[in-house]
């Protein structure tokens, strides 16, 4: 339930939902139509690992890979990720993003809410910033969700905006024949007349007069209805899923796994209209541990993230060029990270179990642990300055010492690149308070804006 | 004892008082009055509002304050504008006559200290100016971060920041006080620059002339601070005469030190967004139809409520002599033929049978059930069903679901033992229809083991005091207080006292146990621990809402004294707030909606009624069943959702005062059990027997897609508010897909599919399929199109599945009605 600005709170109307949409349409500045990836590491990627390695500190810190030069001349990544160093000149990254939150879920929200989450629970308190604007761009005349997770990231969601602003979660694999999505244009020509009869039927059946219904509940019942048909029925929305109408070439380019196919549904479905994609990087890619929480306990951290990098490096490397290649760069900005970065000062436990990047049980093994006060974020498209290195951690990795940037500013960053007036927009919560999209002083970060 | 008083240039008094007479003539009342019946006029500066009125043989009042004549016992001391503005000329005593037909009305004026000068007072005037014009509003200057640079606090809760962003911030430039009108702040303020809020004032109006004078004055902060005791709003409630849709108010500032300023220029007013009735900005209130309006008056941090009626008289109004069953119908239908209203019919016995069920056991009756009903000549069968259904074992489950959405259980907060414990307790509650003052009690006071005590689960949620007390609130009482954690309510009177006063109830509560892999939690009570107010560090003593908790033996249980509290027959709060909520479930609205949101400006629709149903609660030591007996037998229960006929067109906006049947989504889980009732295929939740009705899961994040995409809550909020009521996209998609929903009706299995395999006619399995999906036999217009349908299907199953999935697509299937 929500209502914009100030009062009590009521439950959504049509009425509402278009007086939003004029809020939203007012903000956005410039361009008309942004859309946003969003590449989730889930569990936390160790910056020294990928975008912020360490040649010069001591081996404890270290860890055993080197790093490598990169298309962007000064900007050095770890020679685990070599298609991102071939296309380094079309990203930038920001290494110096500090927050406060120290377990996958406050990190997680602390990121995507830019709020000052502090307390462990699974949904976070306030809602996250795709969610918001989902709202804020809420359409229903469209035929796709505007915000589909592919898969969606564990920890968000819309809180006291309401569940209509969920996500359109896809938790199927891409990379399988049998792949397909509930709901998207699923329904077969066959179904669909016999569907369309059910509700003719159904039309010409309900008699329940509509004078009594004063609160005006059935109309969007049935306004919904017909919408709800198409989006069944879509030859536009069956297709954006269709991942089997990409050429062999190009499934291959992305990687032909799950992370690489995620990548180019997500890449299918922005080109088809969709606004906002989340693509959470987990499961048996990951190594047996299954995310990227690489402690001692769950894994050889080193073994663990050379495994999965083979398959992320390709992936992002291959969505990033595509962009570019599609002219879609101006108007989609990929954004790469984990809720935080982890413990540059490596330490040694006890495996619990042998899987892929984890020794059998009791073996000593390297590790690193959660690290919010450095985490590493790449950037690319969004009409952004490219080829760029943001802020500077320390000799070791542990703390950011150049061009500090905090969650509100990450927040702020891409609620402006996507148009959202996050100084004046607000919204009622739960007690009716309204509470502005932003409590912080985020700033876009300067540095990606083209001069 | 000092006074300042507002400064208003006499001939820029814009009132808009002027606005409120149109010159039609006014039938000729019985007597007239004159407000405020005494006026001390402290200062060169101050001035006074008049309010005339005239009253009428029926009671009713219009405002006359622009047709009167005035006439100054000594011009000398004060004269009276043709708006009825009081301005001082001089020290004495003196008295205003007011005139109207041949009528008179008389006030005393008393002037002193005229030959002071005393300048504007920042604290009081400046900061009410500020508030008048908006600058200070929370998506204004008044949110936390400012806007553009310039911060005020909000709705002027903190003078010594605004005072120092005022005069200190950017080098001072936000004012000049040699050039006063050119400040940056008035320039801004009056839109004369580019000014992102737009213009705040007219230049000749009060609040604005006096920013100017402050600044002419030199921008000084007061010399001493004065508090602000209560406002004085008038007229008092009143009904407005027909005559006259408009009706101005004044407003009066008391201080503590005595003095009295009328701040009818500074006050800002407000009211619920209704079509029917506006408030100005200068506090004329205008009504567009027959209707009731609370108007909420603010002034620095007070509140006040001026509750009007406007009624046009509608002299074919005929209500109909409809016998009141009880209490219940007496209020609601007095209540109606005050405002010109008409209930609708009574609803036939299909309709009542089924909104019973849902309204009572979240379910609809079986074909049999729903025949056996319809076929009943019973007179009483109404009645008797009632107490049938309050005896089942569902009305336990489904009215234990209700508490447990608003209790936040979940398993995060209480680990998934902790969630079926917390539900075993609840349902435990209901079927025992435990006394509701018990049960409050005994959440509020207890101790130990959750395991054990299930009651302490409140305070595993509720884990530090600021918590409790708002889940107390609002739980108990109906009220949020959220907001006043940080600053007073800015719409409300709630301050900030009543919040941490609150909190210290709680200031002992603490839980152990709590280790990694444990899933059960111990409260205990501390020996000692205080909550602090915020700013200034002081320990708080336990008072609720105004009554102190009185003197504490030490290591005494202080949540005992809240009990007590709570549970006092007196407590204005509780009972109301209780039979509230049973009302807003059984009826779809609450007399105070929403129901959590008990405040001054969200008056019920009707008090009277409230207050009789919280009597009838206590009355019977606080049961639910006989309240809601008393609610379910009353004809108002029984209405129809249809009104047939026209309301008459001077009557009141229908949609508050329950003239029929509010017809509703059905939840989450009462869909999908009608659903999987009306096909005879019983739902499969995770981790549940095969079997368990949606409505007896004890846990709220059920990982079910149907019930997602309903909303069924997954009980991280403490509001009926987490249950979205309109419909969404997702919802429709699942009605016309759902997998299991169309493996239901396609399942041999089913009730369809028995009665095509026994061989029934179509007109007997059409007849069936109504019966168990809406309860109720077709007409004989839905069996012809039934039938001409079945005609045009190859195979007569075909069609009757797509009848059955037109039928729970339908919106008779999907909403109480």
């Amino acid at each position: 339930m929500f209502r914009l600005g100030l009062g009590g709170f009521s439950a959504m109307s049509l009425s509402q939902l278009l007086q939003a949409r004029a809020v939203a349409a007012k903000s956005s500045r410039g361009r008309k139509k942004t859309a946003l990836i969003l590449v989730w590491l889930p569990g936390g990627h160790s910056h020294l690992e990928t975008y912020d390695p360490k040649p010069s500190a001591l081996s404890d810190y270290r860890g055993p890979f080197s790093s490598i030069e990169t298309a962007a001349p000064g900007m050095q990544l770890s020679e685990l990720l070599p298609h991102h160093a071939r296309v380094a000149d079309k990203f930038t990254l920001l290494r110096s993003i500090v927050h406060t939150g120290f377990c996958h879920q406050q990190g997680t929200h602390q990121l995507l809410t830019g709020f000052a989450e502090r307390v462990l629970r699974r949904k976070p308190l306030y809602p996250d910033l795709f969610s918001v604007t989902h709202r804020l761009r809420y359409d229903k005349s469209r035929q796709l969700p505007n915000y589909v997770g592919v898969a969606p990231v564990n920890y968000a969601g819309p809180s006291y905006l309401g569940n209509a602003y969920e996500v359109f979660a896809v938790s199927g694999d891409p990379n399988q024949d049998s792949f397909s999505v509930p709901n998207i244009g699923s329904v077969t020509q066959s179904a669909a007349t016999n569907l369309r009869r059910r509700i003719d039927l159904r039309q010409q059946l309900d008699h329940l007069k509509a004078k009594a219904d004063f609160l005006g509940r059935m109309d969007a019942l049935d306004a919904f209805e017909q919408q709800a048909f198409n989006v069944l029925t879509s030859t536009q929305a069956t297709k954006a899923f269709d991942i089997r109408q990409e050429d062999a070439a190009t499934r291959e380019r992305y990687g032909r796994n799950r992370w690489g196919q995620q990548l180019l549904l997500a890449r299918r479905l922005v080109e088809s209209g969709v606004d906002l994609v989340t693509a959470q990087f987990s499961g048996a890619l990951c190594g047996g541990v299954g995310n990227w929480d690489d402690h001692a306990v769950n894994a050889n951290c080193f073994e663990a993230i050379k495994y999965r990098l083979q398959f992320m490096d390709k992936a992002v490397a291959a969505l990033i060029e595509d962009i570019y290649d599609r002219g879609l760069d101006q108007d989609v900005m990929v954004v790469v990270t984990g809720e935080f970065g982890r413990t540059p000062k490596i330490n040694s436990k006890k495996s619990t179990g042998k899987r892929i990047g984890s020794a059998p049980v009791g073996t000593m093994q390297p590790g690193r642990d959660h690290w919010p006060r450095a985490t590493s974020i790449l950037f690319a498209g969004g009409g952004i300055e490219t080829g760029q290195v943001v802020g500077r951690t320390d000799v070791r990795g542990e703390d950011a010492i150049e061009r500090i940037v905090g969650r509100g500013d990450f927040v702020a960053t891409l609620y402006k690149h996507l148009g959202v007036d996050f100084e004046n927009a607000s919204f009622p919560d739960h007690s009716g308070r309204p509470v502005p999209v932003m409590l912080s002083d985020g700033k876009p970060i300067r540095e990606l804006s083209r001069v | 004892m000092r006074t300042l008083s507002i400064a208003i240039l006499a001939c820029l008094s814009v009132s808009s008082i002027a606005l409120a007479g149109s010159k039609r003539s006014v039938p000729a009342p019985e007597s007239l009055s004159v407000l405020p019946e005494r006026i001390d006029l402290e200062s060169s500066r101050a001035r006074q509002h008049l309010l005339v009125s005239g009253k009428f043989s029926d009671q009713t009042q219009t405002d006359l304050t622009t047709e009167a004549s005035y006439e100054s016992g000594d011009s000398q001391v004060a004269t009276v504008s043709k708006t009825g503005l009081v301005i001082p000329h001089g020290n004495g005593t003196t008295e205003i006559i007011a005139r109207f037909r041949n009528h008179e009305a008389r006030t005393r004026v008393i002037v002193s200290r005229f030959d002071e000068h005393l300048p504007i007072d920042f604290r009081t005037t400046v900061v009410g100016a500020l508030s008048r014009g908006g600058c200070n509003q929370g998506g204004c200057h008044g949110s936390p971060k400012g806007k553009n640079g310039f911060r005020l606090s909000l709705r002027g809760f903190d003078p010594d920041v605004d005072y120092r962003f005022l005069t200190r911030d950017v080098l001072n430039r936000r004012v000049n006080r040699n050039v006063p009108e050119s400040s940056l702040l008035l320039l801004k303020a009056s839109g004369r620059i580019a000014h992102q809020g737009g213009s705040r004032f007219r230049r000749d109006e009060p609040a604005y002339q006096t920013l100017v004078q402050w600044v002419t004055e030199g921008c000084r902060d007061s010399a001493e601070q004065r508090t602000l005791d209560r406002l004085e709003v008038l007229p008092s409630s009143r009904i407005l005469n027909m005559a006259r849709r408009k009706q101005p108010i004044v407003v009066r500032a008391h201080y503590e030190d005595g003095s009295i300023q009328d701040v009818t220029d500074l006050a800002v007013f407000s009211t619920a967004e209704d079509e029917s009735v506006r408030v100005s900005r200068a506090g004329v209130v205008e009504f567009q139809r027959t209707a009731e309006a609370a108007i909420l008056v603010r002034f620095l941090d007070k509140i006040s409520t001026v509750r009007l009626t406007y009624i046009q008289t509608d002299p074919n109004f005929a209500s109909e002599d409809i016998p009141a069953r009880n209490f219940v119908d007496q209020h609601v239908f007095t209540k109606q033929r005050q405002l010109q209203l008409r209930p609708a019919g009574l609803s036939g016995d299909a309709v009542f049978l089924r909104r019973v069920y849902l309204d009572l056991i979240g379910a609809i009756p079986t074909p049999d059930d729903a025949r056996e009903f319809l076929d009943s000549k019973d007179p009483l069968k109404r009645q008797k069903l009632i107490d049938q259904l309050l005896n089942r074992d569902e009305y336990a489950q489904f009215w234990a679901m209700k508490w447990a959405d608003v209790m936040r259980g979940n398993r995060e907060t209480i680990s998934e033992r902790g969630v079926h414990n917390l539900h075993r307790y609840l349902v435990s509650i209901f079927a025992k229809d435990q006394p509701f003052d018990g049960v409050a009690r005994e959440i509020i006071t207890s101790l130990g083991n959750t395991i054990h005590e299930p009651a302490a689960h409140f305070y595993r949620v509720s884990r530090t005091p600021n918590d409790a007390a708002e889940s107390f609130s609002q739980l108990f009482l109906g009220v949020r207080i959220q907001c006043a954690k940080c600053h007073n309510h800015p719409y409300e009177s709630i301050t900030q006292q009543d919040y941490y006063g609150l909190a210290a109830y709680f200031s002992r509560v603490k839980l152990k146990g709590k280790r990694f892999g444990l899933d059960d939690e111990t409260v205990y009570l501390a020996r000692t621990g205080e909550v602090k107010f915020p700013e200034t560090e002081n320990d708080v003593a336990p008072v609720a809402f105004g009554k102190s908790a009185g003197d504490l033996k030490p290591g005494e249980d202080r949540r005992v004294r809240l009990a007590d509290w709570l549970t006092d027959p007196g407590n204005k709060f509780f009972p109301r707030s209780v039979t509230n909520r049973i009302w807003y479930h059984l009826m779809g609205q609450g007399i105070v909606d929403p129901i959590d949101d008990f405040r001054d400006s969200n008056l019920p629709s009707n008090a009277a009624l409230l207050d009789a149903l919280a009597q009838d609660f206590i009355k019977h030591g606080y049961r639910f069943k006989p309240v809601m007996r008393s609610i379910l037998n009353s004809r108002t229960y029984q209405l129809s959702a249809e009104f047939r006929g026209k309301q008459s067109s001077l009557s009141a906006k229908p949609d508050r005062y329950f003239t029929q049947s509010i017809v509703r989504m059905l939840e989450a889980e009462q869909i999908i059990d009608a659903i999987s009732s009306a096909t005879g295929v019983p739902e499969r939740f995770p981790n549940y027997p095969l079997g368990t009705r949606a409505v007896a899961l004890a846990e709220g994040a059920v990982s079910h897609k149907f019930l997602q995409a309903f909303t069924k809550p997954i009980r991280d909020v403490g509001c009926e508010c987490a249950r979205e009521t309109d419909p969404t996209l997702n919802q429709v998609v699942h009605l016309l897909n759902n997998p299991e929903l169309l493996d239901k009706i396609e399942s041999p299995h089913s009730r369809l599919g028995g009665w095509i395999e026994n061989k029934k006619t179509n007109t007997e399995i059409v007849e069936l399929l109504y019966l168990a999906t809406l309860s109720r036999r077709p007409t004989a217009a839905e069996q012809k199109v039934a039938a001409d349908y079945l005609q045009t299907t190859a195979d007569r199953s075909i069609g009757l599945r797509d009848l059955q999935h037109a039928l729970l697509m339908s919106n008779e299937f999907l909403l109480r009605h």
